[in-house]
């Protein structure tokens, strides 16, 4: 009976200790992300100045609702980062425009999101389109109403503008900026200390 | 109705309808209306096969002294097939349980999805799927997938219909397989942990050999791999401009990959009772191998009920053995689930759920997206919420001894 006893104090001890320490690690690591989710989230800002583009300065960043979405003033256009939806589209060619908080949780993601205005010719949208199937996982190519002319390529907190669709700049932008954020900086930029202004 | 007084005709029909299957030293015997089937000793397989060929009590009695050398009680062996449940008198007054079968599709239109041919095919969109995420990362499913659509809520209810679809085929083609076999299946909506889910009942498999079981059990996975190879295939097409499908349908087929992959992982959580975990129960030679594993686990942290004691002293030697190890690797998974519901699912569910309250609390009756916040609400509660009732269900039903 007390060996019976003393088995079963041995498997509730086990089993209660595990679940607390589960419980106690997942609450440590995830109460960050579940504070950011409610309150927002705000980032040190990683100029690099040797990565294409021109950086920006990084906005307070919580999730945002529909109703809110009027109020809402960002620091660039478009948007590098700042409030948005709490939902992140999936990468890929939108034909109908996406609205900025939704794409800036991409960029939040560590995608690249290209812009271009409603009337671009379609040429030059077949172009995009071509340079975004050849990176499904990283780009949203969207068209974006509010900027008047070319294209604009954004990044969390980075932003460069084309007046014409340039493969190569494009690109370039994509391989370097791609993936560097993700609710965190995820790597460190190639530009030396100098190059950090 | 008791044995002593079941005249000889009925005996031998009630006999007659159940199900024989050997399995080693033993027989699994079965009546395939109620859903409801035991292991028993080879002699009452003689038993049952010598009354429902029409042999009377004496003689069936006469026929398992020669099989087994001694004396057997067989009225004592019948009474405790009716009480049971698994030896059932058709008096006419309808004691049967009432069980709705799913029919319509004959065996021989099912039978040809199950083939050698067909499993072929399962086995190269396996091998395909695989090599395609290998070469492709692109390819492999992101949860970002579901949100497919501009509108955010429209994607969210679109996946959730998406993602229900996906389990019902799933389930579906389970049905369907055990069609080609010739065994009525049902469907039901039960809980797995704190997981919604559809089901077949596929208890009737236990009226076919072993070996035959394994093709219904595997159906749902081949249908899941049969349909990630298509969308797979179709993406790389797409992304390789070889593919003349629109830039939405790509993404749809993204959110696709993710619904069926999620599936895919989900069947092989071993510990719940899964697909994998029904394929293991078979190949380890169990009969209810979730429940003793349970019982098992709560006598290990718990005293056990008396039924509940009665319940696990009652269970086969082999599935007591195989709970033995068995319910430690449940305690593992179990508190894997934890795991993930406490460091993944709520934080998501938890900013999902803030974000949806700020919704529907700023927006006014008039527009879309209010009704559309409170349509994902729901959803979402429904998911939520609804094991509980659903949980209360089944331990009533178990305590009926209606669900085993």
């Amino acid at each position: 009976m007390i060996k019976r006893v003393a088995i079963r104090a041995a498997w509730w001890l086990a089993t209660v200790g595990v679940v607390a320490a589960l419980a106690i690690t997942a609450v440590a690591r995830q109460f960050p992300q579940l504070k950011g989710s409610v309150l927002g989230s705000w980032t040190q800002a990683q100029p690099a100045a040797c990565l294409p583009g021109q950086a920006i300065p990084i906005m307070a960043s919580p999730h945002l609702s529909v109703a809110d979405l009027a109020k809402v003033h960002y620091n660039s256009n478009p948007p590098t980062s700042g409030p948005h939806f709490a939902i992140p589209p999936a990468p890929g060619i939108y034909d109908s425009p996406l609205a900025p908080a939704e794409f800036v949780h991409a960029e939040e993601h560590g995608h690249v999101v290209i812009v271009y205005p409603p009337q671009t010719p379609k040429g030059d949208v077949e172009a995009l389109k071509k340079i975004a199937k050849a990176h499904p996982e990283d780009v949203v190519l969207t068209p974006y109403p509010q900027i008047g002319h070319g294209i604009a390529l954004a990044a969390w907190g980075r932003l460069q503008r084309l007046d014409r669709v340039d493969a190569a700049a494009i690109n370039r932008f994509i391989t370097a900026l791609a993936g560097r954020y993700d609710h965190k900086w995820m790597r460190p930029d190639p530009c030396g200390a100098e190059g950090n202004d | 109705m008791s044995t002593s007084v079941a005249g000889s005709q009925l005996l031998q029909a009630a006999a007659a309808r159940l199900s024989l299957v050997p399995e080693g030293d033993d027989v699994t015997v079965g009546n395939p209306a109620t859903g409801t089937f035991v292991a028993v000793p080879a002699v009452g397989g003689i038993v049952l096969t010598a009354l429902a060929n029409g042999a009377s009590l004496d003689e069936a009695s006469q026929a398992a002294r020669a099989h087994a050398g001694v004396e057997v009680d067989v009225p004592d062996f019948l009474t405790a097939l009716e009480s049971a449940g698994i030896l059932v008198y058709d008096t006419g007054g309808g004691t049967e349980r009432h069980v709705r079968w799913i029919a319509g599709v004959p065996q021989r239109a099912a039978k040809p999805f199950f083939g050698k041919a067909a499993w072929c095919f399962y086995t190269l969109a396996l091998v395909f799927t695989g090599i395609a995420f290998a070469a492709r990362p692109a390819l492999r499913p992101s949860f970002e997938s579901y949100m497919f659509l501009p509108d955010p809520m429209i994607a969210i209810l679109v996946t959730y219909l998406f993602a229900m679809a996906v389990t019902v085929l799933h389930e579906g083609w389970h049905w369907l397989a055990a069609r080609a076999e010739g065994v009525p299946a049902r469907f039901r909506v039960s809980y797995r942990g704190a997981f919604v889910v559809a089901e077949t009942d596929l208890s009737l498999l236990l009226t076919l050999p072993r070996r035959r079981r394994f093709g219904p059990m595997l159906a749902g996975p081949a249908f899941d791999v049969s349909v990630l190879a298509v969308a797979v295939g179709l993406r790389w097409a797409y992304f390789d401009a070889r593919a003349p499908i629109g830039d939405t349908t790509a993404r749809l087929l993204g959110a696709l990959v993710l619904a069926t992959m999620f599936n895919l992982v989900w069947q092989c959580a071993f510990f719940m009772r899964t697909d994998l975990y029904a394929i293991l129960a078979c190949a380890l030679k169990c009969e209810n191998l979730y429940r003793v594993s349970w019982l098992t686990l709560k006598s290990r942290l718990l005293p056990l009920r008396p039924p509940e004691a009665e319940e696990l002293h009652a269970a086969s030697t082999r599935d007591r053995s195989v709970a033995s190890w068995f319910s430690l690797l449940y305690l593992v998974g179990m508190l894997g689930v934890f795991a993930f519901m406490l460091s993944i699912a709520l934080p998501s569910a938890g900013g999902f759920v803030y974000w949806m309250v700020k919704n529907i609390a700023s927006l006014s009756f008039h527009q879309a997206a209010f009704w559309e916040s409170v349509s994902v609400a729901v959803f979402t509660a429904a998911q939520l919420l609804a094991p509980i009732p659903l949980a209360i269900r089944e331990r009533r039903l178990r305590r009926k001894g209606v669900l085993a």
